[in-house]
């Protein structure tokens, strides 16, 4: 009921995504992808390697220009709406700059695109090393950095510009399961605590099924949606559920199944 | 743990090495027969450092001049140079292979050239040294600047960055280790530049004096000459190497 009158954070019709190829003609890597996400959803994509979920991430970022097919972010060019600072990015590897300490690292968003969309009440670089649980970490570089607290700063760097669009592309993916699950919990708080649009991929359906409200699952050659799993029922108010919870435990058992078709 | 036990012999081994080979030359030569006109003993040279300390630094100085306006001068145009290059890709297709074909031509045949068109002062000299400088660091400078990874590339674009706040706050930082490490191989070819410039023309210099004393059979003097000649690059080198330091914190 309540989500008809949400806004729609990204919209794909018909969408065509590729690569441009050396003849000029180019590789049609997703085909025909139909997708409604409305703001404020936590949609996991899941799919085999190769499939297109970094594709799909890199045309919403604006990275990627369709092949043919509309997709709006916020009704309107995903060009604009990057342009508005509305995405952030999040890469498997936290893609820190060496150079730069972890708080500069932060305040990158800051250092280019003339400072775009910098408010005077947005939230401060410490201010989100602390949520993120980074207290004393400031002057690190990221070298002296944990691959799990490098991941952290990163998903700071992406939160300074208060996106309303955050795309995460295997962010915990190198990570170990205990720190990923504690991750995973904190990314949840986050999300309530925002209320921005999150696109997560992932290859563990474990983190798939926990994190998403919807899980997107896709098949390859070429690359599609498969199917869109409603898991809302699954998951109490907040949005979280118990990974034991026999429910859950059945849901991740049919990914499964689903992803071996793929 | 490991490196503390063996970090005194790291310094004690090539100190000994070296002492070695200085006793045995001292020793070892003249009693082969080798008359010291042709090479003198480390005391001999020892003791015109002594005697002529007056010549060697008036001709001393004049190198470390050319060579270090010459390190400068190059390697800040090859600096400037790999960034317009990568900056703008059509002026490096244009010029990038006439400058691979001007690297062709040997600096002894270039450096008469020089000398005719900037005669006989310092300038031809420092000329010369930022030639030699120079190719090493553009092709280092360059591959630096590119050796940025696809995922900064997509970061800098969600940002928003402008392709000068891509160059300035991403390429330039990325290649600043490459640099350093074409700056150390500069610091020993920039004295040679100078050197080569003041044999061809010139009667100040470490070169000069080379020439001279290589004529006059005085070779105590020309050995000084060219133990100043390796102090002095050895001196570039730790210059760069501790501005690299400064520079590079974040890398140790
Ligand atoms: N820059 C590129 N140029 C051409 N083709 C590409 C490029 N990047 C990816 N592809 C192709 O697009 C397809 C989808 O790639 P993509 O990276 O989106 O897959 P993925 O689902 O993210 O896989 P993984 O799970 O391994 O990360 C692959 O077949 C790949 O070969
Ligand atoms: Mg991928």
């Amino acid at each position: 009921m309540r989500e008809d009158h949400r806004n729609i954070a990204i919209e794909a019709k018909a969408l065509n995504v590729g690569y441009r190829t050396p003849s000029g003609t180019p590789a049609v890597v997703l085909k025909n992808f139909d997708l409604t996400v409305p703001e404020g959803e936590f949609l996991t994509i899941i799919g085999p390697s190769g499939c297109g979920k970094s594709t799909f991430l890199r045309a919403v970022a604006d990275l990627l220009e369709p092949v043919s097919g509309s997709l709006s972010v916020f009704g309107g060019d995903a060009s604009e709406a990057r342009r508005r600072r509305d995405v952030a990015f999040v890469f498997q590897d936290s893609t820190l700059l060496p150079w730069r300490t972890v708080t500069e690292n932060v305040s990158l968003p800051h250092d280019v695109g003339g400072g775009l969309s910098r408010r005077d009440d947005g939230p401060s670089a410490e201010g989100l090393l602390d949520l993120m649980g980074l207290k004393g970490m400031e002057h690190r570089y990221p070298s002296q950095l944990s691959g799990g607290q490098r991941q952290r700063v990163a998903i700071a760097r992406a939160l300074i510009t208060e996106p309303r669009i955050l795309l995460m592309d295997e962010p915990f993916g190198a990570l170990d399961e205990i720190t990923r699950d504690r991750l995973n919990d904190e990314l949840l708080k986050l999300w309530r605590r925002t209320g921005s649009t999150i696109l997560f991929v992932t290859h563990s359906i474990m983190e798939a099924t926990y994190l998403g409200q919807r899980v997107m699952v896709l098949a390859a050659n070429p690359g599609r949606i498969h199917e869109v799993h409603d898991l809302r029922p699954l998951k109490s108010a907040d949005g979280t559920c118990s990974r034991e919870d026999p429910l859950v435990v059945a849901a991740m058992a049919e990914l499964r199944r689903e992803l071996a078709l793929c | 743990m490991r490196e503390q036990v063996h970090k005194p012999w790291n310094l004690i081994l090539p100190v000994a090495g070296a002492l070695s080979i200085i006793i045995a030359w001292q020793f070892l030569l003249p009693w082969a027969g080798v008359p010291s006109f042709i090479v003198p003993t480390p005391v001999e040279i020892g003791r015109i450092f002594a005697k002529e300390s007056a010549l060697l630094w008036t001709n001393f100085w004049p190198t470390v001049y050319e060579a270090v306006m010459g390190f400068l001068l190059g390697n800040a145009v090859a600096v400037l140079l790999a960034n317009i290059f990568v900056y703008n890709r059509y002026i490096q297709a244009a010029y990038f292979p006439v400058i691979l074909f001007l690297n062709t031509i040997p600096i002894l045949a270039l450096a008469p050239v020089i000398i005719l068109i900037f005669g006989l002062g310092v300038m031809p000299k420092i000329i010369i040294a930022a030639v030699i400088c120079f190719f090493p660091t553009l092709v280092n400078m360059i591959r630096g600047l590119e050796s940025v990874s696809s995922n900064e590339i997509e970061l800098f674009r969600v940002l928003s960055a402008s392709k000068l706040e891509t160059l300035w706050k991403l390429r330039l930082p990325r290649a600043l280790p490459f640099l350093f490490s074409s700056l150390r191989i500069s610091s020993a070819t920039a004295v040679i530049g100078a050197v080569v410039g003041e044999w061809i023309g010139s009667d100040k210099g470490l070169g000069a004096m080379i020439i001279q004393a290589t004529f006059n059979y005085q070779s105590g003097r020309l050995y000084a000459a060219i133990t100043l000649c390796s102090c002095l690059a050895i001196l570039l080198f730790l210059l760069v190497v501790a501005v690299e330091r400064l520079v590079l914190r974040y890398e140790r």
